[in-house]
């Protein structure tokens, strides 16, 4: 009969204790308060430039402008918003005097630096990213390669709504389709801005002429020395430099098998490998650079024999060799540059500080005279043929 | 309404030292004085026709009776049969050799003859007897035995109960044909005499259970009982709570299974609906279609059920979070459409949201108390207007409508979930609005805390959720229900001993 009780369980005890804990419960979180969905001017991407005046900002944000809203069906468009400011945070503020709504930053996917910016400013604009709480940590920060940062909104969007979403959809799935535009999203870039021996590297967007229409286009990446824009790398070595980086997941790659000048075999990866040894031995950083590759086979030269191992073996080999020269070439124009954007130092840095202390004087130095090892592994796992 | 005579008018009429005497006409005076201003109280006197002397009377109450029985079984070979007085006593001469009825009693006691004469027995008195016989000719028209509207099903049996409490434990008897299955009866409402029985199996069923169960029934102090639920809310545990924790059900097959895992039930006349308990929380996500379809199918079922319940209670409030506080809760692209729609109503979204489902409770409500015949114009209302031109007129957003239909549509795959439903949905949305995800999530574990805290009978009543157990056997029934042959035990709160599994018992 123990069991058998009817007994309501709430005491004055528990009450209480519930009280307290709501109490405390509720002064605990931060701030949150509700805000309507129609009193929210949603930014998609931000343009940051120099202001007319010196030392000034302008940024354009773009924002969605909605056609026919309300009803079953609504369709929408950008529409960009200008103001200068002396700080960035001022010049987002200042926004509000010709707007109704204020700025709603939660759903932005891009912040696009202008050169000059890219230049002068990129540790202020970062810093007021990682101050202010709408952002998300995912976005993306990209140079503008056109004159202004703005200018890339004049294109016109294809797959979807807004220069700034095109942009985001461009790096989000490049890794796994072409894998030749930097995808770091702010978070890390802000990360690598701040790591010892790495060099931050930002993709760049241009505008394109397709038929009658302007678009979007990646091309290439930005080198920083510090939180200085110093040179630009192509779109290759942008590729060759993701793959020292480890963030290949797919891509293609072309080569030319029967030496005839005329590019003939296509690769397509499926997965791929880096791993990357960084040695000091008292005056010479030696790094060997292993890469293991999946791929399968796209195009294939004519008379070639897929069935025939020998043949297969060949091109693998032919493969890790373009692979490894291709890499090479990035690496000797990283090292003209000064710039170590494969992050050889910072691999120092995580394995032993100590050293990291003694080297990061005359990092620069070292990784300009650094022996690099390449060693390419391609296996072909499919022969990709269907049909 | 009959206004019969009352207990306490039986005894004061015993007090004032009215008996019942040997003379028939005063007898007759005094049950036509008792019976005064009933319509339907008939009193029919005859005597025997080869000797006169004998005069007999009967009472009954008319459309309770069955005047063929009357006829057949007690006027004619009362009228008819040569009676010949030998030294027993008349009354039990009469009833062992005339009177043609399956069960005779006498009796000299007015108020068991009062209540005989009002459950539809015929009285026969007998001048120069003290003593009445009563005798059973009790018959009035049944409903028949159709399948309960609230609870159907695809396949399985299809009968249910009605509102006979001997047809009731006949359809149990059939089920279980178990000479443990014990049926007590007992009598409730001190006007209206319902009688009602308690079902168990005796050696599944806890004793502890049946002993509270006695105790509580004990204390029920009411004038009537026209429904179980008038049973249901004295009994429980604890009162203020919109969950169930007496379980009920209208068919017979339900109420076996229930009785098998060591439940108790309670039925009682006039009402086609038995109580089980003790019932449990996952017991209101169980359908008894479970164990007659394939388990795998069943167990899916399931899921989608408990899912449902999740949905209707929290969809309203975390789009209230979503669309009021959270906004980067939603995808990009769903958020533009979001706000496209949003941007031209005028009303807040928790407001928004409150009315509209304040409105389909009123068409839902509607849909069951108008005339049936007026259905048309209900569902061209409720879709087409408050639907969709609503949307149209910019008057709500179209993602609330979806908010609420969801709310709705899942609404009605809990139908024993109902209570609970309705008032956690409101209070969810009540706190979401104020307080955001924050105040949703608080909300959530103030419900949750609600149900750990209550009992039903003493079992907890999240009993074998709310223990970390890794028994199979405990889960068996649970989110899934696995097949018969892996049910090796019963439910744990059948009494232990009785756990293992019996040979042919039914549903363990």
């Amino acid at each position: 009969m123990e069991k058998i009780k009817r007994v309501a369980f709430i005491s004055i005890k528990i009450t209480t204790i519930l009280i307290v804990t709501m109490t405390i419960l509720l002064t605990l979180p931060g701030c949150w308060n509700y805000r309507g969905l129609n009193e929210l001017e949603t930014v998609v991407g931000v343009a940051v430039d120099m202001g007319s005046e010196k030392n000034t900002y302008r940024i354009t944000f773009e924002t969605v402008e909605y056609k026919k809203a309300g009803g079953t069906d609504s369709e929408f468009s950008p529409k960009l918003i200008e103001s200068e400011g002396t700080t960035f945070f001022e010049a987002i503020r200042k926004a509000k005097i010709m707007l109704g709504n204020k700025l709603y930053f939660s759903h932005m996917q891009v912040i696009i630096l202008s050169e000059q910016i890219a230049r002068e400013r990129l540790k202020e604009v970062l810093s007021w990213y990682s101050h202010d709480l709408e952002p998300r940590e995912t976005i993306y920060i990209v140079i503008s390669r056109e004159e202004s940062a703005a200018k890339l909104f004049e294109a016109k969007p294809f797959s979807t709504d807004f220069v700034s979403t095109e942009i985001f959809e461009i790096i989000y799935e490049d890794p796994d389709v072409y894998s030749q535009t930097i995808n770091l999203p702010a978070y890390r870039s802000y990360d690598v801005l701040n790591s010892p021996g790495i060099n931050l590297t930002l993709p760049v967007f241009r505008l394109v002429k397709n038929g009658n229409m302007v678009m979007v286009s990646s091309d290439g990446s930005a080198v920083f020395k510090e939180d200085k824009l110093t040179n630009y790398i192509t779109m290759e070595d942008t590729g060759n430099l993701l793959f020292v980086l480890d963030e290949v997941s797919g891509g293609i790659i072309s080569i030319d098998f029967n030496k005839d000048g005329q590019n003939d075999t296509s690769m397509e990866i499926k997965e791929s490998k880096t791993k990357t040894k960084v040695k000091y031995d008292g005056n010479k950083v030696k790094v060997k650079i292993d890469i293991k590759s999946d791929v399968a086979l796209g195009e294939t030269p004519k008379n070639f024999d897929t069935f025939n191992h020998k043949e297969i073996k060949k091109l693998e080999e032919e493969a890790g060799k373009h692979l490894s020269g291709r890499i090479m070439e990035t690496i000797k124009k990283a090292k003209e540059m000064g710039c170590d954007i494969f992050g050889f130092g910072n691999s120092i840095y995580k394995n032993s500080p100590k050293l990291w202390e003694k080297l990061k004087d005359k990092w620069e130095m070292l990784f300009k005279d650094s022996e690099v090892d390449i060693t390419v592994k391609i296996s072909i796992k499919n022969s990709g043929e269907s049909k | 309404m009959l206004d019969y005579p009352s207990k306490e008018a039986v005894e004061k009429l015993r007090a004032g030292g009215t008996v019942l005497t040997e003379d028939l006409n005063q007898n007759i005076s005094l049950f036509k004085s008792m019976f005064k201003n009933i319509g339907t109280f008939v009193v029919r006197e005859f005597s025997n026709k080869n000797d006169a002397r004998f005069k007999f009377c009967i009472f009954y109450i008319d459309g309770m009776v069955n005047s063929e029985t009357i006829n057949e079984n007690i006027i004619k070979p009362l009228m008819h049969s040569k009676i010949q007085p030998d030294s027993q006593n008349l009354l039990d001469m009469l009833a062992n050799q005339i009177i043609l009825i399956n069960h005779v009693q006498k009796s000299g006691d007015i108020q068991q003859i009062t209540e005989s004469l009002n459950f539809g027995d015929t009285i026969l008195f007998v001048e120069g007897e003290k003593d009445a016989l009563i005798l059973e000719t009790k018959s009035f028209t049944l409903r028949s035995l159709s399948e309960p509207s609230a609870e159907q099903i695809l396949s399985g049996p299809r009968e249910g109960f009605n509102e006979s409490l001997l047809v009731n434990l006949s359809l149990l008897r059939r089920r279980i044909k178990d000479k443990d299955l014990k049926m007590e009866y007992h009598s409730f409402g001190t006007r209206t005499h319902t009688r009602a029985c308690i079902c168990y199996v005796e050696g599944i069923a806890d004793p502890n259970i049946l002993e509270e169960l006695h105790k509580r029934l004990q204390n029920v102090n009411i004038d009537g009982i026209i429904d179980t639920n008038y049973l249901r809310e004295i009994i429980k545990d604890k009162i203020f709570t919109p969950f169930r924790t007496v379980g009920v059900s209208e068919r017979p097959d339900v109420v076996a299974a229930k009785l098998l895992e060591g439940r108790i039930a309670i039925l009682i006349e006039g009402s086609p609906v038995a109580i089980t308990l003790p019932y449990l929380f996952v017991e209101s996500f169980q359908s008894n279609e479970d164990y007659y379809l394939n388990f795998i199918y069943a167990s899916f079922e399931r899921f989608i059920r408990i899912l449902s319940f999740f949905l209707t209670i929290i969809t309203p409030g975390l789009y209230i979070c979503a669309v009021g506080y959270h906004h980067d809760l939603i995808p990009f692209e769903l958020f533009l459409s979001f706000t496209a729609q949003r941007s031209s109503v005028p009303l807040p979204a928790s407001i928004e949201a409150f009315l509209l489902l304040i409105v389909f409770e009123i068409i839902k409500e509607a849909g069951i108390r108008m005339p049936s015949n007026m259905g048309q114009a209900l569902s061209i209302v409720g879709a087409l207007v408050i639907g969709q031109a609503a949307v149209e007129a910019r008057l709500v957003a179209a993602p609330v409508i979806i908010v609420v239909s969801l709310t709705a549509i899942t609404n009605l795959l809990i139908p024993k979930l109902r209570t609970p439903a309705i008032v956690f949905r409101y209070f969810l949305l009540l706190i979401s609005s104020v307080m955001g995800y924050f105040g949703f999530i608080v909300g959530l574990s103030l419900i949750l805390v609600h149900l750990l805290s209550l009992r039903s009978f003493g079992i907890p009543y999240l009993t074998p959720i709310d223990r970390f157990s890794l028994k199979p056997q405990d889960f068996k029934d649970v989110l899934f229900r696995v097949p018969w042959c892996k049910m090796k035990q019963r439910p744990a709160m059948a009494v232990d001993k009785m756990r293992q599994k019996e040979q042919g018992g039914g549903k363990n």
